[in-house]
């Protein structure tokens, strides 16, 4: 992303006439909402540069610091209408901005009110997220994804010599939308991360035909890997559906359907697969433990998920985090290659909640089969593969 | 938006002429009766409680400015219960302060004529803002238990003691 703005910035050429903000008023109190030092202290240098669902935003000068700051001004919903007063939104953005101090977050210098409505001073960028998805020539940067991958493996980038190569194939629109894989398999453990663009295909698919909310689906999707041995023990294959369980449906189908077309890339330092011996389903809840870090999913059915197994990469969580969103539901597929003596590959998908309504109520595969009643059931029993000694156990539902 | 008048017709409420402490007990004990009298959560009363003592800290004394401290407390309940997502109607919170505060002075409780509710909404409205301003737009409260944990941290800052700031 583009570095901040410097102090001092002159003014674009597309840059209107100065004018301040509020002609100054006259100094009543340190607490009135007319304070004279409030709205007198910016100087606007470009108007309308944004707007967006909570209000314009103004381009503008500190007087004082000489710093470029960007002000938006809030614009006043219906339902903040209906109740009076300061809006729920401003309110929200004005706690989650004054709570989050970081460096590679936008900050909030100041808040005012000006005529009655509330205007939030930020740190100025010139661009924006959207442009840089946009941006097809600007790559995933490796350092976060080696976090990520740091955090939910918990080992040592060292011994994955593979990974190079897939931070290289890191597509750019993974950024907005981006599916990954790390799988980790056997006693010497590999990982593989790979961005998954016929998800995205798909989701856009079913969106066009209104199967899947616009809105919901693949915003994101955190995958981790946990080690092979820690899931061993356990033989449960369950797929859950029904009321009260709602996940993103598309990320699990494009997993599901990855392991069952054999079309995961392992890379050449792994064995690839010739069946899936058995596949099972973990539904998980969010735990209400700890930090955003820390956010873990205890599954429904089946064990709780090892300790070490950390649900989301740190940056993706911490930002769901900073913006009010967090996972509240996540799947877990164990995929078991070749006989039963091959350690289950487990694929991990989280669900992000945007909105309750948003959300998908997860109907096993009736998206992707739409029209064939017992398409689900078919589709279960050929990701189970053939002849795999644990076909016979557990039933999709 | 408009400035109301200190003499403006919704002001019922008899406030001056008493002591600072006592002026902040009264209004807090207030506040807390009329959160109970709304089913607000302890936390959302406590939160109003708190704007109104900070707000309290730097605003000039009632009176002064337009400043009316019923109105004020009125709209710290009503910012509080914003803030903490369990929203109040504006009217449902005129309405408790001045019962109670009636009840309290043994008088009858006022009827709210529309004329005077709208009036007393437009400077409940501006007193928002000035309580928000007074506070810096810091409308986030630190939590009780960071404060205590930090007192038990500068209380039992050696030795063994150190495991009940660790358990806080």
């Amino acid at each position: 992303a583009p570095g901040r703005a410097p102090a001092m910035q002159t003014a674009g050429p597309g840059a209107v006439a100065s004018e301040a903000l509020s002609p100054p008023s006259k100094a009543v109190s340190c607490s009135a909402p007319h304070a004279a030092s409030a709205a007198s202290r910016y100087e606007r240098l470009e108007s309308n540069i944004g707007e967006g669902t909570y209000g314009k935003v103004h381009k503008a000068r500190d007087t004082r610091s000489g710093q470029i700051v960007a002000i938006k001004k809030a614009k006043v919903a219906a339902m903040d209408r209906e109740v009076g007063g300061i809006g729920f939104t401003a309110l929200r953005e004005i706690k989650l901005m004054q709570a989050v101090r970081h460096p590679h977050l936008m900050a909030c210098l100041d808040v005012f009110a000006d005529g009655g409505v509330i205007h939030l001073v930020m740190e100025f960028m010139d661009g924006d997220l959207k442009k840089v998805i946009e941006d097809s020539s600007i790559h995933l940067a490796e350092a976060p994804l080696r976090a990520a991958i740091l955090q939910g493996s918990g080992t040592q980038l060292g011994e994955y010599p593979a990974l190079d190569g897939l931070l290289a194939s890191a597509s750019p629109r993974g950024v907005g939308g981006f599916w990954a894989v790390l799988r980790l398999a056997g006693a010497r453990a590999a990982v593989r991360f790979a961005t998954r663009e016929r998800g995205l295909f798909r989701r856009r698919r079913a969106v066009e035909r209104g199967a899947v909310p616009a809105r919901a689906g693949l915003r994101f999707l955190g995958v981790a890997a946990t080690p092979a041995r820690a899931l061993q023990d356990w033989e449960g294959s369950l797929l859950v559906g029904g009321r009260g369980l709602r996940i993103d449906f598309d990320a699990l189908l494009t997993i599901v359907s990855d392991a069952q077309m054999l079309r995961v890339d392992f890379g050449p330092r792994l064995k690839v697969p010739r069946q899936v011996g058995a596949l099972s389903v973990r539904i998980g809840a969010r735990s209400a433990c700890g930090g955003a870090a820390e956010e873990r999913l205890v599954c429904r059915r089946g064990p709780p998920v090892p300790a070490q197994f950390l649900w989301a990469p740190a940056f993706g969580v911490a930002a769901q985090s900073a913006q009010g969103q967090t996972f509240e539901l996540g799947v877990a597929v164990d995929v078991k290659t070749g006989g039963d003596k091959s350690p289950p590959a487990s694929y991990a998908a989280l669900a992000r909640v945007l909105r309750r309504e948003d959300m998908l109520i997860f109907r096993p595969f009736d998206i992707a089969l739409a029209g064939d009643k017992s398409a689900g059931r078919k589709c279960m029993v050929r990701a189970r593969g053939a002849g795999g000694p644990d076909c016979a156990s557990g039933a999709g539902s | 938006q408009r400035r109301p008048s200190p003499q403006s017709p919704a002001r019922l409420c008899e406030e001056e002429g008493l002591p600072d402490g006592l002026l902040r007990r009264r209004f807090g004990s207030l506040i807390w009766r009329v959160g109970a009298d709304l089913q607000m959560s302890p936390t959302g009363t406590a939160t109003a409680a708190l704007y109104f003592q900070r707000f309290l800290l730097v605003a000039p004394s009632s009176g002064e400015e337009g400043f009316s401290t019923l109105r004020a407390a009125m709209s710290c309940v009503w910012l509080a219960s914003k803030t903490l997502e369990e929203p109040q109607r504006l009217r449902d919170v005129a309405n408790a302060f001045l019962a109670l505060e009636a009840r309290s002075a043994g008088r009858g409780a006022p009827v709210l004529e529309m004329e005077a509710y709208w009036a007393l909404r437009d400077e409940v409205v501006w007193h928002e803002q000035v309580v928000l301003r007074a506070m810096a737009f810091d409308a986030e409260p630190t939590p009780a238990y960071a404060l205590l944990a930090e007192l038990g941290q500068v209380l039992c800052g050696a030795g063994e003691a150190r495991g009940v700031p660790a358990l806080a």
